[in-house]
């Protein structure tokens, strides 16, 4: 019987994208040989290396103190404060924007290596005449129209591109701490945002001998996979894109249509299914994963939404975008295309990541350090606004997040295969530790025995697992395991969001209030549960965790389930409510905090899904 | 006007009267090496084959090369006259960094063994590794009933099942209620174990002797745990050899820094600074 259950798991594992790499072989769950670490890290991270970075005052912080910080050692930023992790992280991408990568640091300290290009001597024409603010405006110009702002050759970027990957191999300690190779590809069309994050699983050997794509040669998605395509036959380097800003694309991040109007296939499906398989649901730049004009019942959707246009500030936001933005959104479009085409372009598991561009990664409410150097503490960054007060008000900023990976060891190889597995969740900033498992037949009370992951394995997926095919008659059950951040604020509930498409053609959600602290009770009446409340004193910037729960674990049942209708489920874990970075600024500053953004979040987690299939 | 000037010189120049250079403002030199410089930037080339390639160029081609270059430094001295350097604000920055980066120029890029020997023991506190310990637990939750007395009694029954039956260390889940956090503690400091189990439960573990058996139960802030301690590495200095890389780059940061500070020392004291009262009252502590 298990084994019937089981094959009919990896009949499922076989249909999904994943069997196209081959990589449902390269991991068993049936032995005790299963993830039992997790693993916290920041897939998006830029230091000086950037060019947007470098032109808004990062001009000191470099990959190698990125790698410092990231595991424990301390830095000073560019206020002057002296800034160091509570607790290292495990793992990190320095992600620098392939497009003149290094460039602006090496012109202005006179590196032949650039100053020679064409693109060096035309930044020296715009130095010469008193213009650096046009040598600064040729990053998005390049990207625009590189033949007015000529890229650097393809052996100049291949030699700054080495010296990138020689650092990363130079602060990767397997065992201990990762240090990934990875680039950010910077596409914009029309102010829309399409960024990808890259990154390899290998180290500089390979990755070195071919210097980065950029949006400089194509903003189109598609250009990008064949790139990585090229990548992988040309020098067997395995990498993978992580894209980042759907809310900024305003429609155009999972879209109806390609970059050229037309409608999507099954070729496209496959292809962008094979070279993404996750997405940064949440960073600085807003949180992806609900907006309240698409899940109106749901009483979460509105955290960090920011929905007023795109990445460029050139189109106002229109509702009919959001589907096209929202991680809910597009996992159920995502349904509706594996429908049509077979295959399912945005079956994507979810991270967070914090794409800071002072080389310093900090997530939490109380030790947050923004954006670019303008928004690093200091009373200042609560009235000015993004790049020289270009862009969106700094008070904004949202303090997030963390990819969190399920491996077997802190390798690369362990987290980009756990990444491909989709056995990855996204945290907006604080580490709690969740587990999240889909099967037929566990039992009520699995969660209690000490060893419930065998079980768990055994009988059922992972996050980022897919099921089909159960018994007759009979709905999946899911567990859901969740602890707090050791360091951090107790539990509110768990949730588990299903998203389906139903018998007549409508997409549908529901979201479940599955585990929650206290003796509260769903009202009858709403099908709400009450709020945890609160233990947050706005004037001291403090909390208590003398409400909420240390940890919460339950087995749910799917009481709608229709073996019929595809559906896909993920948990989603709330804290009890803390002060917001902007409270806490507030109270150490002696400032008034702005009234557009609230006094307290309840920070959570968004686990991979698990996808069933008739 | 400004290309019948520039006419005028070039003009001076073909028929050979050149003039010995003055502190003129007014004055644009063309001289060979400022050519060659040109030819450089704007050929991407720096090597000796520029005063070739001016040599080998056709008169028309040489004429436009001086003029591009004579333009080039007439609008520039044009731009600091008209003071387009004054409040720009990233010209100004631009320039302090050059300057705070000719301060690293001539700073030694590679140490020696020895240097680095010096600088780890200088700095061993922050390359020390603290002590790590590997174990595993069984978990006896304070949640369940029966009364904290009573469940200890249950512990130490089970420690002796444990012990008796020889239950070896990856048996561990075989027992005892689930762990919010991790079963097996693999090489782990007392800050991560601390951070789990509670400051005094950590301690306790770590004081724990190493050995085959199950050891307990020590009391955490989650409930009661048997032990079974695998090993226990001691806090340890790591050597020059692994970890050469990052001493390396701390050794040259530090090189760099002081070199930066003493050269912007050096230029500070090129100037009397002179403070508003107001602002000296200011700063006073």
């Amino acid at each position: 019987m298990r084994v019937d259950r089981w094959s009919k798991g990896l009949l499922g594992l076989g249909l999904s994208a994943l069997s196209l790499s081959g990589l449902a072989a390269e991991y068993s769950p049936v032995d005790a040989d299963y993830p039992k670490n997790v693993y916290f890290g920041d897939t998006h991270l830029h230091t000086r290396n950037s060019a947007d970075a470098y032109s808004l005052g990062n001009l000191n912080l470099t990959p190698a103190d990125a790698f410092r910080f990231a595991q424990g050692q301390e830095l000073t930023a560019h206020n002057g404060m002296r800034v160091q992790l509570r607790r290292p992280l495990d793992f990190l991408v320095v992600s620098d924007h392939s497009e003149y990568l290094g460039g602006y640091y090496r012109f202005n300290v006179n590196d032949p290596i650039v100053t020679a290009t064409d693109a060096g001597v035309q930044w020296q024409d715009f130095v010469r005449e008193g213009n650096p603010n046009q040598m600064m405006g040729t990053f998005t110009g390049s990207m625009a129209d590189p033949e007015a702002y000529p890229p650097f050759p393809k052996e100049t970027q291949k030699l700054i591109w080495e010296d990138v990957t020689l650092t990363a191999d130079d602060h990767n300690q397997p065992g201990r701490f990762t240090a990934f190779i990875g680039y950010e590809w910077t596409a914009m069309i029309n102010g829309n945002n399409l960024h990808r994050v890259v990154i390899y699983r290998d180290g500089a050997e390979k990755a070195k001998q071919m210097a980065p794509f950029t949006s400089q040669e194509s903003a189109d998605p598609r250009d990008l996979w064949d790139a990585l395509q090229a990548v992988e036959d040309q020098t067997g380097a395995k990498v993978m894109a992580i894209a980042h800003n759907g809310n900024l694309s305003n429609g155009m991040m999972f879209p109806s249509q390609t970059v050229d109007g037309e409608k999507l296939t099954l070729a496209y499906a496959e292809t962008r299914a094979r070279w993404e398989p996750i997405y940064e649901v949440s960073q600085v730049k807003g949180d992806g994963e609900a907006h309240p004009t698409l899940s109106p019942d749901d009483e979460f959707a509105d955290f960090e939404n920011w929905d007023w246009d795109n990445i460029g500030r050139t189109e106002e936001k229109e509702d009919w975008m959001l589907e096209h933005e929202y991680a809910r959104g597009a996992l159920k479009l995502g349904l509706q295309y594996e429908a049509s085409l077979g295959v399912n372009p945005f079956k994507v598991g979810l991270i967070s990541s914090t794409d800071g561009h002072n080389t310093i990664s900090t997530t939490e409410e109380d030790n947050f350090f923004g954006k670019f150097p303008e928004s690093e503490p200091g009373p200042e960054r609560f009235t000015n606004a993004m790049a020289n007060n270009q862009l969106w008000q700094n008070a904004k900023l949202v303090a997030s997040g963390y990819a969190a990976v399920w491996a077997t060891e802190n390798t690369r190889e362990a987290l980009f295969d756990a990444m491909q597995r989709k056995e990855v969740y996204a945290t907006t900033g604080s580490r709690m530790q969740v587990r999240f498992f889909g099967g037929w037949g566990y039992a009520d009370d699995v969660v209690d025995h000490a060893n419930y992951l065998d079980t768990a394995y055994g009988g059922g997926v992972p996050m980022g697992g897919d099921l089909t095919a159960g018994p007759d008659g009979e709905a999946p059950r899911f567990i859901v395991v969740a602890a707090r951040d050791p360091d951090g604020a107790n539990l509110d509930r768990v949730q588990i969001v299903k998203g389906w498409l139903a018998a007549d053609g409508s997409l549908q959600e529901k979201v479940y209030d599955v585990a929650w602290s206290g003796a509260r009770a769903i009202d009858p009446v709403t099908g709400k549960l009450p709020p945890v409340g609160s233990t947050v004193d706005e004037a001291r910037a403090t909390y208590k965790n003398t409400i909420g729960a240390p940890e919460l674990a339950v087995v749910w049942q799917d009481p709608t389930f229709n073996p019929e209708e595809r559906a896909f489920y993920y948990a989603r874990v709330l804290e009890i409510p803390r002060p917001r970075w902007t409270t806490v600024d507030a109270m150490y500053f002696g400032v008034e905090r702005p009234d557009y953004v609230p006094a307290s979040i309840q920070d959570r987690a968004y686990t991979s899904p698990i996808w069933y299939t008739p | 006007m400004q290309f019948l000037a520039i006419g005028g010189v070039l003009s001076a120049l073909w028929w050979g009267l050149w003039a010995p250079p003055a502190n003129d403002p007014n004055r644009i030199e063309v001289t060979q090496a400022a050519i060659e410089q040109f030819i450089q930037f704007r050929t991407r080339n720096f090597s000796d084959a520029a005063s070739d390639r001016f040599a080998q160029m056709t008169p028309a081609a040489r004429r436009a090369v001086v003029e591009d270059f004579v333009r080039e430094e007439a609008m520039y001295r044009e731009a600091m006259r008209l003071g387009l350097a004054e409040g720009d604000y990233v010209i100004r920055q631009r320039l302090v960094q050059k300057v705070d980066f000719m301060g690293t120029q001539g700073v030694e890029r590679s140490p020696t063994r020895t240097e680095l020997e010096a600088l780890l023991s200088e700095r061993e506190a922050s390359f020390r590794v603290p002590a790590m310990v590997t174990f595993t637990h069984v978990f006896l939750s304070a949640d369940e009933e029966p009364s904290l007395a009573s469940k200890r009694d249950g512990a130490l029954a089970l420690l002796l099942e444990l012990n008796r039956n020889q239950i070896p260390f990856h048996q561990a889940t075989r027992f005892g209620d689930r762990f919010a956090y991790l079963v097996n503690y693999v090489e782990q400091p007392l800050d991560v174990v601390a951070s789990h189990f509670g400051e005094d439960a950590a301690q306790a573990i770590f004081e724990l002797p190493t050995e085959s058996a199950w050891q307990g139960p020590i009391a955490s802030t989650w409930g009661l745990h048997l032990i079974n301690k695998q090993a226990h590495i001691q806090e340890r200095t790591p050597n020059v050899a692994e970890i050469a890389p990052q001493l390396t780059a701390l050794w040259r940061a530090e090189k760099e820094s002081v070199a930066r500070r003493e050269a912007a020392e050096r230029i500070l004291g090129q100037y009397d600074v002179v403070m508003e009262p107001h602002i000296r009252g200011a700063i006073e502590p």
